[in-house]
């Protein structure tokens, strides 16, 4: 999908968090980097309306996130850092059928659905666990295939690897950058994943400073922050 | 006490939800109407007990007593101030009794009962109620996070004790109320987000 931002602005109360964005992406892969408070949050939020621009246009696919963020939303899937939070029914498999409650389809092909998508990433084994039972790793991958379910057309995944220990986190990237047919945007501070990406976006103090090659942006970033 | 559905084939599990739930709540009402006679009380445990076996077989016996064995410190927080204000032990003995047997009816229920299929039933029991502006989904949603609430205070208060002993502090409730609450404050503020990111509509 083309995600296009013209002239976009967001403040809160005083504090700009982002300053006159402009862009136009239509790549697979495009990795977000940027120190802490950069305003990479912002970035990602405004892709599905949890975040409205205070002014300029947000365009994903076609779809307006501040007019129509109910289309965003389904046409988007979002990752946040913390797995616990995304957790919404008390059962893996309730939680990823949860995301098919109102597709039409009857119990038994939500199920199935919600197995499926669980057994594509590899937790399918979990299926009638507790899902704060599972581990932090799991929770992340309980999560993906809770959006994937539904087959949206973007996944959003805002430093999805930050808390989890190095082996889940590898586990993690592998999945949302080699598994996943969709378009991805990822947001984080692994440089070595956002080298894999298509493009970078680097911001900094609530600017969009860099958008290119992955190598260079990565050069530029560490040479400035090293 | 967080208690998730036993897979069985017992006709309690096969019973749909809603009716399910109104013979949970008529037994909870009989149970709470028994006069303070420790006997019937125990009576109404028994049959409680009689239930589990009927859910589980002979494993539902064990499981009973294990589930009645995970009460005794709340059971035991309530028979103290009782008998401190002079109640009679006869009666002490069987609001403790029936309140036991209330507990164990709800969590019998749960055990049998997916979390989906309760939440469906009261959306379909509320169903009526839509053209009133009431949003059955929000109902069934808060019992949903109720149920998911209870394991995320128990991880906040654990991780509440861990900072304090670290900072050689020793553990103590009031020290704990203030980082509590304000982990679950933020947890509730992420969790809105992710809800609305998943459709929800709050
Ligand atoms: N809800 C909010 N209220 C006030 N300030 C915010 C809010 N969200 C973000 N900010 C501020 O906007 C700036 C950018 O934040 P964010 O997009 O979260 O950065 P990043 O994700 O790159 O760390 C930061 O200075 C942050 O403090
Ligand atoms: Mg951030």
């Amino acid at each position: 999908m083309l995600i296009e931002f013209e002239s976009v602005s967001v403040s809160f109360d005083a504090k700009t968090a982002l300053d006159d964005i402009n862009l136009k992406l239509d790549q697979k892969r495009i990795g977000v980097i940027g120190l802490n408070g950069s305003g990479k949050s912002t970035f990602a939020r405004l892709l599905n309306g949890l975040i409205t621009p205070t002014s300029g246009r947000v365009s994903v696919g076609g779809v307006n996130p501040a007019t129509d963020p109910k289309a965003a939303r389904s046409q988007t899937g979002f990752i946040f850092s913390n797995p616990d939070v995304q957790i919404i029914m008390p059962t893996v498999l309730e939680d990823v059928s949860f995301t098919l409650r109102q597709s039409g389809l009857t119990k038994d092909e939500i199920a199935s659905k919600a197995l499926a998508s669980l057994e594509r990433f590899g937790i399918g084994h979990l299926a009638n666990q507790a899902a704060h039972s599972l581990s932090s790793g799991q929770k992340q991958l309980l999560a993906i295939s809770a959006i994937m379910v539904s087959e949206p057309k973007l996944i959003v995944a805002d430093e999805p690897t930050a808390l989890l220990d190095l082996a889940n986190a590898r586990l993690v990237s592998r999945v949302l950058l080699e598994q996943i047919d969709q378009q991805v945007v990822l947001i984080t501070h692994d440089l070595r994943l956002a080298n894999e990406c298509d493009i970078l976006l680097r911001f900094a103090d609530a600017r969009l400073l860099e958008v290119g090659e992955p190598s260079p942006v990565i050069s530029s970033y560490l040479a400035e922050n090293g | 006490m967080i208690s998730l559905i036993r897979p069985g084939v017992s006709p309690l599990h096969r019973m749909p939800a809603g009716p399910k739930l109104l013979v949970l709540i008529a037994a909870i009402a009989g149970i709470s109407i028994i006069g303070s006679d420790p006997f019937e009380a125990l009576a109404a445990l028994a049959a409680i007990s009689g239930a589990y076996s009927f859910a589980f077989g002979l494993a539902g016996l064990r499981l009973f007593a294990q589930q009645l064995w995970q009460l005794k410190w709340l059971l035991l927080v309530i028979i103290i101030p009782q008998l401190i204000f002079g109640a009679l032990w006869q009666s002490v003995l069987a609001n403790v009794i029936r309140l036991a047997a209330a507990m164990l009816a709800a969590t019998l229920f749960t055990f049998t009962t997916k979390s989906a299929d309760l939440i469906a039933s009261i959306e379909h029991t509320l169903g009526p109620f839509k053209r009133f502006g009431l949003k059955p989904e929000i109902f069934s949603l808060t019992i949903a996070m109720t149920i998911n609430a209870i394991p995320m205070i128990l991880k906040f208060s654990a991780q509440a004790k861990e900072a304090q002993t670290a900072r050689g502090v020793k553990p103590r409730v009031t020290l704990m109320a203030v980082p509590l609450l304000v982990a679950s404050l933020k947890y509730a503020d992420e969790f809105a987000e992710a809800l609305t990111a998943r459709g929800v509509e709050i």
